[in-house]
C-alpha cells in the first residue's frame, strides 16, 4: 500500500500576482486574492466542477488584497474578511461585491496576516478576527462593532516595533477561553491570552517567523506549528509550561529556503503541510513521544517535544509556494499560490490512512 | 534490478489508480457540495437569517450595541420562563426598535407601548423611558413624560438628552425655573449642544404665562418629520403678542447660529446666503406679518411645510439670521465671523466703520491669515477712504495692517479699478498728510502697490 502523495489535479494561471487561497465553506469553490501589477487589488471566485477550474467572478479593488478569511463568517453569510496593502480590512458578501459589509481602516501599513475564530462552526464564543501588521501591532475586531477594534495588542511607548507577520486564535474551546498567537519578522513568538487580556508566553525562535498556526483552533492548546525563514518548522507542545524553559519544541529543516505556510489537516490535527520558497510542498505527521511531560532536573514538569516525520515532498513550483489551503468539506483536497501567479489544485491521497 | 523496475512500476500503477479514485470521489463529492452550497445561498436570501449572535462584543457589559445595529431579524424566541438576562435585554432592544419604528411614523400611542414593553424586559436601561418621554411629549402627555425622564436619570445620571427632555416636559407643565435648571444642566455637559442653548435662549426669554407646546428641541435619534404645532392658537393673545410669537418661532427655527435672539423687529429681510437649501419663498410670508391673523397662520403652514424633512439639513447649515440692523456685532475673533458682519452690514457704511473701529489694525494679520479675499478688501478700503477720512482719523495703521496680511499682494492684484483707484487715494492721502513716519509709509506703498 502506498503512502500518502501530493498530486497536482489542476493549474490556472492568472495575469496578476497572488497572495492568497482560501476554499469558500460547504462549497466547491474558492477565492483567490492578489494584486495587479498597477497595484490595484483583485480577487477571483473559482468553481471547481469535474476536475477543472472555472472562473466565476472577479472583482477589482483600489487597495491590494494580502490576505482573507472565511473563519469569522457564518455558514449563511460567509462573508470573506480582507486585509489590504493599504491597512484596510473589510468584510465581503461575495454575491455583492460592490459595497464592504463591515470596514473599517484597520492598520497604517499593510495587513499581514488575518485570522478569525467562531464563526464556520469552529470556536466557541463570538465571532472575532484578527489582524496584523507591518505597524506592530495586532488588533481584534468584532462586525458588530464599527470602526474601533475591541482590542488592540501592540508594543509598549517606547519599545521597537517589529512587524507582525502573521496571526492565530486557538484555544477557544469555550466561549470566553480564547488565545491569540502572533510572529514577528524578529522572531519573536508571543500567545496572548484573551481572557486575561495579558502576555501567557513569549519567546524568540532565532528567526523571523513566516506561518504561525495551532493545530486546532477550538481545542484547549494543543500544539503550535511555527514556520521561519531560513527553513525551520517548529512544533511547540502547548500542554506542559515549564516555568523557566517554557513549552518543549520540535524542530525541523526542511525546503531548504523560507518555509512560508504551515497549515494542519482540518481532519486530522497531527498532519500538516508545509510550503517552501523553492516551490516545494512537504507533508508532515507529528508523532507523540510515549510520555507527553517528564519531571525536568529542577523538579517541575516539563513537555517532552515529539518528532516529525515527512510523509512526502514534491516539488510543484520554480518559485515560493506562498498560500495552501486546506479544503474543510473534502479530505484530501487543496490548493496553493505561488508567485509564478499559478493557482494549483492539489489531491493529497490516502490521508485516512494516516 | 528488474525488482527495483518492477517496484517502481507498481508504484506508478498504484499511482495512477490512487489518482483515478481519487478524481471519482472527487467528482461525486463535488455534485453534492453544490447541493449544499445551492442550499446555504437561499438561505442568506431569505430574511429570516439566523442573526443575532448569543456572544457578547468583548468587553461590553450591556447589549448597547443591538441599539446601534438595525435588526435584520426577529429570531422567534421560546416564551418559557426562564428566560436569561441576556435574552431579555435582547427581546428588550427588539422592542426598542420597534418603538423607534412607530416613532419615526409618528404613531406615538404605539411608540409609547412598544417602549413600556421594552422597559419590562429590561429595567436597566436609561434610554428606554427616556425615549417613552420623548413619545409622551409629542402626544402632550408632559407629566409622565416628566416622571420618564426621572426614571431614566435614576438609571443614569448623566444622561444628556433625559434632562433635556425633562426641561421641555416641565416647561410645558408651567414648571419654567425647573425646566430652566434642566437646560442649564444639559449645557453644563454638552456646552455646545445648539438645540439646549437655543432651548434655554428661549425659556429664559419667553413669556411666563400660558406654556407653549411648540416643540423646538430637535431630537437627535430620530430623523422624524417635525411639526411646529401650536397648541394655543393665538387667540388669548394680543395680536401684537401673537405675531411675535411666531415670528420668533420662525426665527428660532430657521437661524441655529443665532447670538443675539432679539428678533422682534424685523423690518428687513436679509437675503439668505447662497449656500442654504432653502426656498426663497419661505422669507415672503414671515416678513409680511404685522397684520392679519391669517398671515401668522400662513407662517404657520408655511414652518409646516418648511421644517419638514429638512431638519438635519437646517441643523447643519449656518444661516445668516433675519437679524435687526440695529446692533453692531462685536468684534470678530476670526475671518468667517468678520466676513460674515461685513456683509451684514453691508447697507450702512456708518456700522461698517464702526464695526471696522472695534477691531485693533494691528490684529488685522491675526484675524484675516490667509482668507482674506478681494472683494472684503475693497469694501475695507471703501470704507476707510469714505468714513475715515471724511471724520479724519488715521488711516496709516489700517493699511500696515492690511500690508501685514498674509499674501496682501495677491489679493490686491485682483482689485477692480475703482477698488484699486481707492488705494491709490489712500496711499496719495497718507503721504501728503505725513502720517506716521517715513519708514511705515514705504513699507506700506511696498506691499500694497
Amino acid at each position: 500500500m502506498t503512502n500518502s502523495r501530493i498530486l497536482i489535479l489542476n493549474e490556472k494561471s492568472v495575469n496578476f500576482t497572488l497572495f492568497c487561497v482560501k476554499w469558500i465553506p460547504c462549497s466547491a469553490r474558492l477565492a483567490v486574492l492578489g494584486s495587479h501589477p498597477k497595484g490595484t487589488g483583485v480577487w477571483q471566485i473559482y468553481s471547481l466542477s469535474k476536475g477543472q477550474l472555472e472562473l466565476l467572478t472577479e472583482v477589482e479593488k483600489p487597495f491590494a488584497m494580502k490576505c482573507g478569511t472565511f473563519a469569522a463568517s457564518s455558514f449563511e453569510n460567509r462573508l470573506m474578511a480582507t486585509g489590504d496593502f493599504n491597512g484596510n480590512l473589510n468584510l465581503w458578501d461575495l454575491e455583492k461585491p460592490n459595497s464592504a459589509v463591515y470596514s473599517a481602516s484597520a492598520h497604517t501599513s499593510i495587513i499581514n496576516d488575518i485570522d478569525g475564530v467562531g464563526g464556520i462552526n469552529v470556536g466557541k464564543g463570538a465571532a472575532e478576527l484578527a489582524t496584523c501588521s507591518r505597524d506592530g501591532c495586532v488588533k481584534i475586531w468584532d462586525a458588530r462593532q464599527k470602526d474601533r477594534p475591541v482590542a488592540i495588542l501592540e508594543p509598549e511607548e517606547g519599545q521597537t516595533r517589529h512587524d507582525c507577520w502573521t496571526v492565530a486564535f486557538g484555544g477557544a474551546y469555550s466561549s470566553s477561553d480564547r488565545l491569540l498567537a502572533a510572529g514577528f519578522d524578529n522572531g519573536d513568538l508571543k500567545i496572548f491570552d484573551l481572557k486575561t487580556m495579558k502576555v501567557q508566553w513569549e519567546t524568540n525562535v532565532g528567526n523571523g517567523i513566516c506561518s504561525i498556526e495551532f493545530d486546532r483552533k477550538d481545542i484547549e492548546q494543543n500544539k503550535l506549528t511555527v514556520c521561519t525563514l531560513d527553513s525551520r518548522i517548529f512544533v511547540f507542545d502547548l500542554t506542559t509550561k515549564h516555568p523557566n524553559k517554557g513549552y518543549a519544541f520540535a524542530r525541523q529543516k526542511a525546503h531548504k529556503s523560507t518555509v512560508w505556510s504551515g497549515t494542519h489537516l482540518p481532519q486530522n490535527r497531527d498532519v500538516f503541510m508545509t510550503t517552501g520558497g523553492n516551490g516545494s510542498l512537504c507533508l508532515w505527521q507529528y508523532e507523540y513521544p510515549s510520555k507527553r511531560s517528564a519531571k525536568a532536573t529542577d523538579g517541575s514538569p516539563e513537555g517532552v517535544a515529539g518528532n516529525l516525520k515527512m510523509i512526502h515532498e514534491v516539488g510543484v513550483a520554480e518559485q515560493p509556494i506562498t498560500s495552501f489551503n486546506w479544503n474543510a468539506d473534502k479530505l484530501g483536497l487543496a490548493a496553493s499560490t505561488s508567485f509564478d501567479q499559478t493557482l494549483r489544485i492539489l489531491a493529497i491521497t490516502k490521508l485516512n490512512c494516516l | 534490478m528488474t525488482a527495483k523496475a518492477a517496484e517502481m512500476q507498481r508504484e506508478v500503477r498504484e499511482n495512477a489508480e490512487d489518482y483515478q479514485n481519487y478524481l471519482k470521489d472527487l467528482y461525486s463529492w463535488e455534485s453534492e457540495i453544490k447541493v449544499k452550497d445551492e442550499l446555504l445561498k437561499k438561505a442568506s436570501q431569505s430574511p429570516n437569517i439566523v442573526g443575532e449572535q448569543e456572544f457578547p462584543i468583548r468587553n461590553r457589559k450591556t447589549t448597547q450595541t443591538l441599539n446601534e445595529t438595525p435588526c435584520t431579524n426577529s429570531p422567534s424566541f421560546q416564551n418559557s420562563g426562564i428566560l436569561t438576562d441576556h435574552q431579555n435585554k435582547q427581546k428588550a432592544a427588539l422592542e426598542k426598535n420597534k418603538g423607534n419604528e412607530y416613532f419615526k411614523e409618528e404613531k406615538y400611542e404605539q411608540a409609547i407601548e412598544y417602549y413600556s414593553k421594552a422597559m419590562e424586559l429590561d429595567p436597566s436601561d436609561a434610554i428606554l423611558p427616556a425615549n417613552r418621554a420623548i413619545a409622551l411629549i409629542k402626544v402632550k402627555r408632559f407629566v409622565e413624560a416628566e416622571e420618564d425622564c426621572n426614571r431614566s436619570l435614576k438609571l443614569d445620571p448623566s444622561f444628556v438628552k433625559a434632562y433635556h427632555r425633562r426641561g421641555t416636559a416641565r416647561y410645558n407643565t408651567g414648571k419654567v425655573e425647573q425646566a430652566l435648571d434642566d437646560f442649564k444642566k444639559v449645557l453644563s455637559i454638552e456646552p455646545h449642544n445648539k438645540a439646549a442653548l437655543q432651548e434655554f435662549e428661549r425659556l429664559s426669554k419667553s413669556s411666563k404665562d400660558s406654556p407653549k407646546s411648540g416643540v423646538t428641541e430637535k431630537s437627535k435619534e430620530s430623523n422624524s418629520k417635525k411639526r411646529v404645532s401650536f397648541d394655543q392658537p393665538l387667540t388669548n393673545k394680543s395680536r401684537k403678542a401673537a405675531e411675535i410669537e411666531p415670528i420668533k418661532m420662525a426665527a428660532e427655527i430657521i437661524d441655529l447660529s443665532l447670538k443675539h435672539p432679539s428678533l422682534a423687529f424685523v423690518n428687513e429681510i436679509v437675503p439668505f446666503p447662497n449656500n442654504v437649501k432653502i426656498e426663497p419663498s419661505v422669507q415672503i410670508p414671515i416678513a409680511a406679518v404685522n397684520d392679519s391673523k391669517q398671515e401668522s397662520l400662513g407662517i404657520e403652514k408655511i414652518l409646516n411645510q418648511f421644517s419638514c424633512g429638512k431638519n438635519i439639513e437646517i441643523k447643519n447649515v449656518e444661516i445668516q439670521s433675519a437679524k435687526t440692523v440695529d446692533v453692531i456685532p462685536s468684534p470678530p475673533k476670526n475671518y468667517i465671523q468678520f466676513q460674515q458682519d461685513w456683509t451684514r452690514l453691508e447697507k450702512s457704511s456708518d456700522f461698517q466703520y464702526k464695526y471696522l473701529k472695534q477691531i485693533n489694525p494691528t490684529k488685522l494679520p491675526d484675524l484675516f491669515r490667509e482668507s482674506l479675499e478681494t472683494d472684503i478688501l475693497g469694501g475695507i478700503l471703501k470704507i476707510l477712504k469714505k468714513e475715515f477720512f471724511e471724520r479724519k482719523e488715521a488711516i496709516l495703521p489700517w493699511l500696515t495692517g492690511l500690508s501685514q496680511v498674509k499674501r496682501i499682494s495677491a489679493v490686491t492684484l485682483f482689485l477692480s479699478s475703482d477698488q484699486k483707484s481707492d488705494l491709490e487715494y489712500l496711499l496719495t492721502h497718507i503721504q501728503s498728510n505725513s502720517e506716521g513716519s517715513e519708514e511705515e509709509r514705504k513699507m506700506v506703498f511696498q506691499k500694497l502697490k
